[in-house]
């Protein structure tokens, strides 16, 4: 169905943007993952307007209800809202792990960023140490940090923050060791490049398709690590609003009203499939053997 | 290889004296006293400035922290872990004997995780596209994001309080009594193998995948081998790898994960005791067992490393 009878002998070129497109959004999975992200941002960012009551105005009048038109998913044992709670609880768990993982980040990438690059005594010491954060499960070494520093969201967000920072950091060096024997970084040292410059401005961009999956990926497990610590009790206190503690405080009712427990987590479920998935989809929309093939 | 194996001891030791430091100075520098919580803790007797003095003396928190950490690890290698503030007790055997109950329940489900995640990757492979396959995704996929004390709980409500299958929690030890030791042991490991189970089957499933695309196999299929042997002699072996790697990381987030489930259903192992003895500020627990942690996860990914070159021929350790 050609209308120019010209042939070209290299195939159709497909830009960059439309095949990223047509990879994510081949996989159902990937794009409700997507939607279920945005709907939770969305909930997260306007709570006050859409929750139907205040998350802790407590009526002592009305705890523990089933249920109803009024409640849509029930009252606690203060007689809050849970769905209320539920929706001011995403915002605690997103805004956490925003903060986390783009703290997390900025660390990491610098410290391996550095340890790649400039090699030797540098990369020995700080990747040794990464290698030593790296000895424990994610949730242990927060847990830990959070213990040591006490709950609060601050020192929620520094314990997630320390313990991601390993990951990202030996992603990132990884990454710059192989990129950095590449020409393009000779050539440009060759033409007098400061380190800097090769660092920030070639380095950096051109390992950044993998740590942007990574980081969206690691927002599910932050969100869920958070959660964890909420649960035990060491993380964010007590007046506002987290799907982890939430979880908890419903145990000691599970028989009487199990929807405390089971909506929060299934919130929390909601939102860690959502950023797994779309991890997963920029995974396979960002692979570079796909590039120009499909 | 052997030159590998020792390269890595080395790294393992630097690795686990950098962790002992930090656990120890982490422990003494933030605020938080565990003599002054003992104090305050036992209300009946009242100590005076001299006896707080003297308790401290006993525990050595009186010497300087550099004195303290030589101490600490000079004993630590010998295998004397001091002890307890708190309790009083050795914490050696204690620990120990919590360790048999979460290595257990740990082993366990990694063990069982894969025997089931495994062989399903494998079934979803080859019948790409049926509906096996999407089921499989579908569960594996959420088996993954599945919050496992979320999942505890939901369990917890179906098979004890509404059926009243099961004990809603507690340990006891096979040897003791095996029909209630099984009965409990049931929900804690269900938490735990759904990460091992969607985990490997994904992956198992993807990289199978991957490797039946390439022409060695496309080879056997035309030398008229049948399915089963070009699956499981040809295939799996390249397949596998990555499914090797998740392995190790499995382990990790079980041991993660336990800790948790342990408080969930109130199971006396090392992941309860660590949460308490955190809390508590029970310094000589809390550095045993992140040592026993972070040591068995190194010794694990030192395994992991060295089974790449089981499976996998071509990767040579230099």
């Amino acid at each position: 169905m050609l209308e120019t009878p010209t042939i070209t002998e290299t195939p159709i070129r497909v830009t960059e943007f439309r095949r990223f497109n047509r990879v994510f959004f081949s996989r159902w999975i990937v794009t409700s993952g997507l939607v279920m992200i945005l709907i939770l941002t969305i909930i997260a960012i306007f709570a006050p307007l859409l929750a139907p009551y205040n998350p802790s105005s407590t009526s002592l009048e009305e705890t523990l209800q089933p249920p109803s038109l009024q409640h849509l998913l029930g009252t606690d044992t203060l007689g809050r809202d849970t769905l209320t709670r539920i929706m001011y609880g995403a915002r605690t768990s997103l805004m956490i792990g925003l903060v986390v993982v783009f703290s997390s980040s900025i660390i990491g990438f610098l410290l391996g960023l550095v340890a790649g690059y400039v090699g030797g005594w540098s990369y020995t010491i700080i990747m040794r140490i990464m290698d030593a954060l790296m000895a424990f499960p994610m949730i242990l070494l927060a847990l830990m940090i959070a213990s040591l520093l006490g709950g609060g969201i601050l020192n929620v967000i520094i314990a997630l923050t320390v313990s991601l920072v390993p990951v990202s950091a030996r992603l990132m060096c990884g990454q710059v060791i192989t990129a950095k024997e590449n020409d393009y970084i000779m050539a440009e040292r060759s033409m007098g490049a400061s380190h800097s410059l090769v660092m920030f401005r070639h380095l950096l961009p051109n390992c950044f398709p993998p740590l942007i999956v990574m980081v969206t990926m690691v927002m599910g497990e932050v969100i869920l690590a958070e959660a964890g610590l909420s649960f035990l009790g060491l993380g964010v206190s007590p007046p506002t609003a987290a799907w982890g503690s939430m979880i908890s405080d419903g145990r000691n009712y599970l028989l009487r009203a199990p929807i405390l427990s089971f909506a929060p987590g299934f919130a929390l479920m909601i939102a860690v499939f959502g950023f797994t998935m779309v991890g997963d989809g920029l995974r396979d929309a960002l692979d570079p053997r796909l590039r120009g093939v499909i | 290889m052997l030159t590998f194996i020792i390269r890595r001891l080395i790294l393992a030791v630097i690795i686990l004296t950098i962790v002992s430091f930090f656990v120890f100075f982490a422990m003494r520098l933030l605020p938080g006293d565990p003599i002054l919580l003992i104090v305050t803790a036992t209300s009946v007797r009242e100590y005076n400035q001299q006896q707080i003095e003297q308790l401290r003396h006993e525990h050595g928190l009186d010497k300087p922290l550099i004195v303290q950490y030589v101490d600490f690890t000079g004993k630590a290698l010998r295998g004397d872990f001091g002890v307890s503030i708190f309790d009083h007790r050795p914490v050696r055997p204690e620990i120990m004997k919590r360790a048999v109950i979460s290595v257990y329940i740990g082993i366990a489900s990694w063990i069982i995780g894969h025997i089931i995640g495994i062989p399903l990757g494998i079934i979803a492979a080859m019948r790409r596209g049926t509906w096996l396959d999407n089921l499989v995704v579908f569960l594996s996929n959420i088996g993954i994001t599945v919050p496992s004390f979320w999942l505890g709980m939901i369990l917890v409500y179906l098979f004890s309080l509404r059926l009243g299958w099961l004990p809603t929690m507690g340990f006891t030890s096979p040897f003791d009594d095996f029909w209630l030791s099984t009965k409990q042991v049931i929900m804690p490991l269900a938490c735990l193998v759904v990460n091992p189970i969607s985990g490997s089957s994904r992956q198992m499933r993807s990289s199978l995948l991957e490797v039946m695309h390439q022409d060695y196999i496309r080879t056997a299929w035309s030398k008229g081998l049948r399915e089963r042997v070009v699956v499981f002699k040809h295939a799996l072996r390249n397949g596998i790898i990555p499914v090797v790697t998740l392995a190790g990381v499995h382990l990790s987030i079980i041991i993660g994960g336990a800790v948790i489930i342990e408080m969930v259903f109130n199971i006396p192992g090392m992941g309860r005791l660590l949460v308490t003895s955190i809390i508590n500020k029970d310094y000589p627990y809390v550095q045993c067992i992140i040592l026993l942690i972070a040591s068995s996860i190194v010794l694990i990914n030192l395994l992991v490393d060295l089974a790449y070159g089981w499976f996998d021929p071509r990767v040579r350790f230099d």
